[in-house]
């Protein structure tokens, strides 16, 4: 089943075309990386998924059909992440951010008290919630609003480019982390990056340019063909590079994302 | 220029009771005329540490020497502006720095700033650009409107509009993709090879600073904990995982057929390199 689906998107901003006739469906409990290089219109396709950009679109995400009055419902299943958190921040303490959006529709104390305490367990935040979001450093904002985002238990996780500062060790651990989540809470996960080390987390890779999509396959299948990514401006995992050159030498015969298998196969 | 850090301490709200201590007893000098990259777990201090050195921060303890400028703890720091004209800065956010209507008089304020005649001024804009890879077109832009690429670079023009001998970049890839961050890579190395500027890079892109650095100090919980050549300090791999750091990609590679198959084909820099290497050992 399709979660999202995208019929005929045509966007233009000042004359220029960032859609033209775009049809594009996500399924539902999938884990996708949307990557594209710099103003290819991933920023502007999450923002007309939840209803910042105005039109008339023909959307579907969850059976809703996207439109003023469904946007309310739209935005209770759709959690999103921005890259830069201080935008998004509105409260004075991480704790109150966290709560907000449970207070807003109404949740009993006990209920939320429950959930904030889940969450950041899950993610390691205890020590922060009585911190100002904005005295953390940039990893620990981007963390607090991915809670924020995951608190009110969305059926889709929007992140556009929202873990980009986070230092090695905790990007592994969020990134499986958000996959057990994706794998057992049935959450389906967009995650718009120019980091495609991160779409390796993820089962399927999604390509735009030149407001066209060119590339959406397997993560398994979705290094194959090198052009697409340069065309694109994009940089393959350090994996899948090193397999391509490879295969070019004839070292290898696949792409293989996998180091320990690598170097298996290399020096059997 | 000389940087050296003398037992330096940072506390945040040092007089109330939110006091958080952020750096402890710092003892470094940064390479002059090279590439000094900076490591360490988000919020361990990394952006901190590099405000201290163009003084938006002042120590609450010890001494920090920048070229001829002493900053002192104990003393109010006079000399902001001489010291911002040496030692430049280009934040994380690049947009958080803009607040002109275009390109042209984001760039020249600062000049104005720093008193510079107004015949040389519209020269050293076009020179600028040019050094930064973007050409006239850009000059009537609305800054804002760039895209993420052309905003980096236009915040970097903005820091050598100035010309000066220390260029400090608090994680300068984020957002960029591989073609504008190969871009940086290449302007990063020109300004260190032929302006011969010293360079201090804040970032937690691993891959990108292993291609460029010479020297690595990597931050944890207050202190420096390790430091030197970067093949030095990328060769500890546990005690970086210890301080929430991966290796780059292609050190774990080589780590992993020494210790899998106990063949040892070096460190490289470059990919292509690496592929000689497998290429004449697993033959």
């Amino acid at each position: 089943m399709d979660i999202i689906k995208i019929n005929n998107l045509t966007y233009s901003y000042k004359n220029k075309t960032i859609f033209n006739n775009l049809n594009l469906n996500i399924k539902e409990k999938t884990f996708i990386t949307l990557a594209g290089s710099c103003g290819c219109g991933k920023t502007t396709l999450v923002k007309i998924l939840t209803g910042l950009i105005d039109g008339n679109f023909n959307i579907e995400i969850d059976k809703l059909k996207l439109s003023k009055e469904n946007i309310k419902e739209i935005r209770k299943e759709l959690g999103v992440v921005f890259e830069n958190p201080d935008n998004s921040f509105i409260a004075e303490t991480v704790e109150d951010e966290i709560t907000f959006s449970l207070e807003n529709i109404g949740m009993n104390k006990e209920e939320i008290k429950k959930r904030v305490s889940k969450i950041s367990n899950e993610l390691k935040i205890n020590h922060l919630l009585e911190f100002s979001p904005y005295s953390l450093s940039g990893g620990e904002k981007q963390i607090v609003a991915l809670a924020a985002a995951l608190v009110s238990e969305p059926k889709i996780l929007v992140l556009d480019e929202s873990l980009s500062m986070l230092d090695g060790v905790k990007k592994e651990e969020i990134f499986k982390y958000l996959k057990k989540l994706n794998r057992e809470q049935k959450i389906t996960i967009i995650n718009i990056t120019q980091d495609l080390e991160e779409s390796i987390y993820g089962k399927e890779l999604l390509l735009i340019n030149n407001n066209n999509i060119v590339l959406y396959e397997k993560i398994s299948n979705a290094f194959n063909n090198e052009k697409i990514f340069k065309e694109c401006n994009l940089e393959l995992p350090f994996m899948a590079l090193l397999s391509t050159k490879l295969k070019y030498y004839g070292l290898v015969d696949d792409i293989i994302l996998d180091m320990d298998k690598m170097v298996n196969i290399l020096w059997k | 220029m000389e940087i050296k850090f003398n037992n330096v301490d940072y506390s945040y709200n040092k007089i109330n009771y939110l006091e958080k201590e952020v750096l402890k007893n710092i003892n470094i000098e940064f390479l002059e005329g090279k590439i000094n990259g900076i490591i360490g777990r988000s919020g361990c201090g990394k952006t901190t540490l590099i405000e201290l050195v163009n003084n938006l921060l002042t120590p609450t303890k010890g001494l920090i020497k920048v070229g001829e400028y002493i900053i002192d703890s104990k003393k109010k720091f006079e000399n902001i502006n001489e010291l911002r004209f040496d030692v430049s800065m280009v934040f994380q956010f690049p947009e958080e720095q803009f607040f002109n209507p275009t390109v042209k008089k984001e760039l020249e304020i600062i000049l104005k700033l720093f008193d510079y005649k107004l015949d040389q001024i519209e020269k050293r804009i076009f020179d600028v650009l040019k050094m930064v890879g973007l050409n006239q077109e850009y000059l009537n832009y609305n800054p804002l409107k760039l895209s993420n690429g052309e905003k980096r670079k236009l915040a970097i023009a903005s820091s050598l509009i100035i010309n000066p001998k220390v260029l400090i970049l608090d994680e300068p890839t984020i957002g960029l993709d591989s073609k504008s961050k190969n871009d940086l890579i290449k302007l990063i190395r020109i300004l260190k090879n032929r302006y011969n500027k010293t360079i201090i890079i804040v970032t937690h892109d691993i891959d990108t600073l292993h291609k460029i650095a010479d020297n690595i100090y990597v931050l944890n919980d207050k202190k420096i904990v390790l430091q030197g050549n970067k093949y030095e300090v990328f060769k500890n791999v546990k005690e970086l995982r210890k301080y929430g750091i991966t290796v780059p990609k292609i050190i774990e590679f080589s780590n992993k057929v020494l210790l899998k198959k106990n063949i040892k084909i070096g460190y490289r820099d470059d990919i292509n390199d690496l592929i000689k290497d497998i290429y004449r050992y697993a033959k």
